[in-house]
């Protein structure tokens, strides 16, 4: 091949990468670096703390993982725990198991009934944060609420659902909001698959179980891999809970974002925030570096 | 034997269909009834009276009318600003073969994606407190683009591959200087691009309540700084969004201020919450909503 010459100089080319390497340089690293500064300090926003804040070493983090008070509700292990079966309950169960049953159970199927249960979960998918959350809390609502509603019809009592179950409201209300993600995403890697695949299977007499265990769910197993760790880091980083429950009643359904909200904007303490924000991070950072890996090790693989 | 199977699992099929779109629709029923109630509730109704008198109240509501305007306002800058910052890089990183093309934007990405949501809230809180940009449009559409820009360019970055380098090439051989070239070919040629990276610009910041602009416009929003008590309760007036909306307060934050001033979040008196919402539910549904 003929070595090609670039359009563009190289001065040219930095000149026009300019503008967006400082809204990055500005606005996305260096605070994030900075913040790893400000977690070692007693930084807030109002008394002496605001105007000449101090080194403190670990202290924000040794705070945030005392063994005294680590589980106590409020503190940074219950946010954790919660952070945790929120995770698994409606990233990993909810909306990628919902996700895929949907794509499979809907694969090679055409029709009227396909596109309207498609729209649906779509349409959870796009409507704003707010308006979603308006609408959970009349679903959820108890004397008024459509669930009940619907519960009482059938016999069976009503439940406070925000209050009584305050974890397991958000864990379904997140599964109803993002499955969309997992449930396209499914789909189009199974309209990917050659149809012979599954046809081999039936004339060999394999059940429908059998041919998703055996073909579907090997041959889509990047697939399956890149989703969850997508999921796992959207479902880690969502607010939107917060909106339905305010992570209460007593910090019951605080997962790890509200509880970093709290403490850096309504406790105004940004030293401890700025650490649970590092740690937030970390974590962060060790699911993007294993999608990254996937991905490449799906490029080298192809 | 088979035909027991076929039909069972006809059966099987259309129970699941059905289960899930129950699953999904009946949260948005509510939605669909109650803006049209003038005795709203929470409960799902057929309105009667059937009025549009709801949508009266937001629209004459200076609060709810401006924060819809806030909205358009940063939404719509932070498209401009990030469809154009994105075009111009993306178009360079393919173009100048700019050395550690790959390492850039994939650090570019990595970067974006683990300083994310509330973990990016404080770092970026404290940058716009220390540049006093702290309720500003231009601080909140600045934080904005700084998060979106590397997925934007990452976008962009196989559009600007797909475009046959011949058109800018005979442009060069014309004697257009590089702006020209860009701002005369590659743009009208990337447009469906731009347009993709610049809807979803705006999605991304119309959406969301948990962003930028939640610490940006946070001073007056959130409860006043008291470190000793968590909380202060702070009830807003009836239908009211915010006693003080902020500049950048948008339908995201009024809503945030409603729910962040009821006492469930604090500690105990658990029923609060669903009573403070069902007060604002039967009062004034389209504001709250809004």
């Amino acid at each position: 091949m003929v070595p090609r010459r670039p359009i563009l100089s190289l001065p040219i080319g930095l000149l026009f990468l300019l503008p967006a390497l400082f809204f990055v340089a500005v606005f996305l690293v260096f605070p994030s670096l900075w913040v790893l500064w400000i977690s070692l300090t007693n930084q807030a926003l109002t008394g002496e703390a605001a105007l000449r804040p101090q080194f403190v070493g670990l202290a924000n983090f040794r705070y945030l993982f005392d063994p005294e008070n680590w589980a106590v509700r409020g503190y940074f292990g219950n946010a954790l725990r919660n952070s945790v079966l929120f995770v698994v309950g409606s990233g990993l169960i909810g909306q990628a198991g919902l996700g895929l049953a949907i794509a499979w159970a809907f694969h090679r199927r055409r029709g009227l009934l396909r596109e309207v249960l498609y729209t649906l979960v779509i349409l959870a998918w796009i409507i704003p944060d707010v308006v979603v959350a308006f609408m959970w809390v009349a679903y959820l609502d108890r004397d008024q609420g459509t669930l009940n509603a619907l519960l009482s019809a059938l016999g069976l009592g009503r439940v406070d659902w925000l209050i009584e179950r305050p974890l397991l409201s958000v864990i379904i209300f997140n599964t109803w909001r993002g499955t969309a993600f997992s449930m396209l995403l499914f789909s189009s890697a199974l309209a990917m698959l050659p149809p012979s695949y599954l046809e081999a299977a039936a004339v060999a007499g394999a059940r429908p179980y059998q041919a998703f265990r055996d073909i579907i769910l090997p041959s889509i197993r990047s697939h399956i891999v890149t989703d969850l760790i997508l999921i796992t880091l959207w479902t880690f980083n969502t607010f939107t809970p917060y909106l339905i429950t305010g992570g209460g009643p007593t910090f019951r359904s605080e997962v790890v974002s509200i509880y970093t909200f709290r403490v850096a904007f309504q406790h105004f303490e940004f030293g401890r925030g700025a650490a649970v924000a590092v740690v937030m991070m970390l974590i962060n950072l060790t699911l993007a570096l294993a999608y990254l890996s996937t991905l490449r090790r799906e490029a080298r693989a192809r | 034997m088979t035909v027991i199977r076929y039909v069972l699992s006809r059966i099987l099929f259309a129970g699941f269909a059905a289960l899930v779109g129950a699953f999904f629709a009946l949260p948005m029923l509510w939605l669909t009834l109650a803006p049209f109630n003038a005795r709203g509730t929470l409960a799902v109704e057929i309105p009667r009276p059937f009025t549009l008198d709801n949508f009266q109240a937001v629209f004459a509501n200076t609060f709810a009318v401006r924060a819809l305007g806030n909205s358009l306002i940063l939404a719509g800058g932070t498209m401009l600003v990030v469809t154009l910052a994105a075009t111009l890089a993306a178009y360079a990183l393919s173009r100048a073969e700019v050395p550690y093309y790959d390492l850039l934007t994939y650090g570019l990405i990595l970067f974006s994606s683990v300083v994310t949501g509330t973990a990016a809230m404080v770092p970026i809180f404290l940058l716009a407190n220390a540049l006093g940009l702290v309720d500003t449009y231009v601080g909140v559409i600045m934080a904005f683009t700084g998060g979106l820009l590397p997925t934007a360019i990452f976008i962009l970055r196989d559009f600007v591959e797909g475009l046959p380098r011949s058109y800018e090439e005979s442009a060069m051989v014309c004697g257009a200087s590089p702006w020209r070239m860009v701002w005369d070919v590659v743009m009208p040629l990337l447009r469906p691009g731009m347009m993709v990276v610049g809807i979803w610009a705006f999605v991304q910041v119309w959406g969301p309540s948990s962003s930028p602009s939640c610490c940006c416009a946070a001073r007056s929003a959130c409860p006043p700084p008291s470190p000793s008590t968590p909380s202060t309760p702070r009830r807003a007036p009836l239908s009211l969004p915010s006693p003080r909306p902020t500049r950048c307060s948008t339908p995201s934050r009024c809503w945030l201020s409603i729910s962040s001033s009821t006492p469930v979040m604090g500690s105990g008196s658990s029923g609060g919450s669903s009573a403070e919402i069902r007060r604002d539910g039967s009062g004034r549904m389209g504001s709250a909503g809004l």
